[in-house]
């Protein structure tokens, strides 16, 4: 048995822009133990909304993350009007549906960048952040923005997509897909890149049910939970099924992620061919009263909303919990036993975003 | 299991066009929806004061004696917020982008009803 | 969309009452703490594998001390290491203390003060 040594990693990482720190406790180079400790960036953007009114709320809680940026204003929006018990108008309801899920596309697109990148695969991350810049560009179209979009509100939303546009971006969607192709390939199939992902990290189904692992974590491990089949927006009349992978490691991770982005890109298509026409928001009148906790399914996985709202236009409480606040006990089983060369490349399969866990 | 999968992506990349643009030679297109940053065509303004209660960010300051709108452009998301809530529909978004500034001073752009004199 | 309810919970029962849990085949989503001018609570979501999800309330005040079930769901510490942080409630015996540093505000409990105890 070697000597112990505790190896800081982080909070400044090259391979993690997140500032993720971890004490790792070693034995030679095998990682025996860790410990995490996170609040380098904690906003306290939940406490923002007893100041802000909840329409103008919208707005913060959209920038808690720059991925996730639509979902999270669209999980917000969707608890408030759960509050107010507004039902918002089908074609509303679809759009945001494309929206979440060209978010999820890129989302994954940039996690395989940044995978591709924690194993020195330079050329590769360019190409897959080439590719992503398409999804960025039909953000920009139809919204305005390209990473945060302000489009949701409560009610509907602000902007609509005409019909012309939506026949583009199935085209788009096709050249996308087979940019796509020989890429993903390179993760599935290449000698080098399974060499560092297969049987590394391995959360065993109970494990990842046990500590609450959410999103391509859990699914990675052979567990099918997707909050998408709760069924909110338009997710209810679509037809998918949750992508699972059975091995738990690295690569079962890669692969969920891969086939969600086509799951995704297939799910946009449906909604496109699905979509009424008619209104995009309704008139909202009074303040909320009452409590509602809603979840739904974000790229990274599951994440909680919870609003308390007290009749007046400024909310008690609201509070987020993003699926990799869930995500770190499971990164925690999945780092003892590694080799340190590793650590960076576990730490990322959770698709770690720590500014939106600490908000 | 295969070897070089990339390889074809490769060669793609070395014989074909670049994927990015000669910046600043070649100037990116703006889409009409691209929210740039926000303009307000003071004539229709009547300083009631109501963009700059409502923005999330306390970007806007307006006072209705002196007739001034005011805004601090490092402060402003470009949300649109202010554009929507706005019942003279005088403020807009354009397409572009605030241009990059050196004086901090700068961030703040002033404009005058006709009461007063014009700009700042 | 159905509603929810929040099965009330005290201190002293949710070590059992999460145990239940356990055997039932639920497993912990989240927990949290809200404080309004007029009370506090901690709400505990528990769901199972088909989406099925229950919620538990407990009132609690600034400082009490309520036990923790890290030893039951392991996941639990993070969250109460939070809700010990930003609300100033103590857990007894949880898997992982980190006594305060896992948010390192600079005001301590910074949400355990509500709008109307600042007034601002
Ligand atoms: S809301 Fe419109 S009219 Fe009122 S002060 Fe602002 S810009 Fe002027
Ligand atoms: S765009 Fe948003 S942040 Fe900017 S001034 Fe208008 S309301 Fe404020």
């Amino acid at each position: 048995m070697g000597e112990r040594t505790i190896i800081p990693f982080g909070p400044q990482h090259p391979v993690l822009p997140e500032p993720l720190h971890l004490d790792l406790i070693l034995e030679d180079e095998k990682v025996v133990g860790a410990v995490p400790s996170i609040g380098f960036v904690h906003r306290g953007l939940e406490k923002l909304v007893e100041k802000r009114d909840y329409h103008e709320m919208m707005y913060v809680i959209e920038r808690v993350c720059g991925i996730c940026s639509f979902i999270h204003g669209q999980g917000y929006v969707q608890t408030i009007e759960e509050i107010m018990k507004i039902e918002i108008p089908d074609r509303a309801k679809y759009l945001r549906t494309i929206w979440a899920e060209l978010s999820r596309t890129h989302s994954h697109l940039l996690w395989l960048g940044l995978m591709a990148d924690a194993y020195g695969f330079e050329s590769l991350f360019m190409h897959c952040w080439r590719v992503r810049e398409r999804i960025l560009d039909i953000f920009e179209e139809t919204t305005g923005g390209r990473v945060i979009f302000s489009v949701c509100k409560v009610g509907g939303l602000w902007k609509d997509i005409d019909n012309d546009t939506l026949k583009r971006i199935i085209s788009e969607l096709k050249i996308i897909e087979d940019e796509l192709k020989p890429l993903t390939d390179v993760f599935i199939k290449d000698f080098s890149v399974q060499k560092r992902t297969r049987g590394i990290g391995v959360l065993t189904y109970q494990e990842a049910i046990d500590l609450g692992a959410a999103g391509p974590t859990l699914r990675g491990s052979g567990v099918a939970l997707d909050m998408r089949k709760l069924g909110y927006a338009a997710y209810g009349e679509l037809d998918f099924e949750p992508i699972v992978e059975k091995d738990g490691d690295c690569y079962a991770r890669t692969l969920v992620r891969i086939r969600e982005i086509y799951q995704s890109l297939d799910l946009i298509r449906q909604c496109i061919s699905k979509i009424p026409d008619g209104e995009i928001e309704v008139k909202v009148r009074g303040n909320p009263n009452g409590e509602y906790l809603s979840r739904i399914e974000q790229a990274r996985g599951q994440v909680i909303y919870y609003a308390k709202a007290n009749g007046t236009k400024y909310l008690d409480r609201f509070r987020v919990r993003t699926p990799t606040f869930a995500n770190i006990a499971p990164l925690l089983k999945m780092l003892p036993g590694s080799e340190l060369a590793d650590v960076p490349l576990l730490a990322l399969t959770i698709d770690p975003c720590i500014s939106c866990t600490e908000r | 299991m295969a070897f070089n999968v990339i390889g074809k992506t490769i060669m793609k990349s070395l014989f074909g066009k670049p994927a990015t643009a000669m910046y600043p030679i070649i100037k990116n297109e703006f889409y009409p929806n691209t929210r740039g940053n926000i303009e307000n065509a003071i004539e229709q303004c009547n300083f009631c004061g109501l963009c700059s209660r409502r923005c999330p960010t306390g970007a806007i300051e307006v006072s209705k004696p002196k007739r001034k709108w005011e805004i601090d452009r490092t402060r402003c998301i470009v949300c649109n917020f202010c554009v929507h809530v706005c019942a003279k529909k005088s403020l807009s978004t354009q397409r572009h982008y605030t241009a990059p500034m050196t004086d901090k001073a700068k961030r703040i752009y002033t404009l005058y009803g006709e009461a007063e004199k014009k700009d700042a | 969309m159905a509603e929810q309810t929040y099965n009330p919970v005290t201190s002293g029962e949710i070590i059992d009452r999460a145990k239940r849990y356990v055997q039932e085949g639920y497993r912990l989503t989240q927990i949290h703490c809200t404080k309004t001018s007029t009370e506090m609570f901690i709400i505990y979501t528990f769901e199972k594998l088909d989406l099925t999800c229950e919620n538990l309330k407990m009132h609690v005040q600034v400082g009490d001390t309520v036990p923790s079930i890290s030893g039951i769901f392991p996941a639990a510490f993070l969250y109460e290491n939070e809700t010990h942080d930003l609300y100033g409630v103590n857990f007894s015996d949880m898997a992982v203390d980190f006594k305060g540093t896992f948010y390192e505000t600079s005001v301590k409990q910074a949400f355990s003060m509500t709008g109307a105890d600042n007034n601002e």
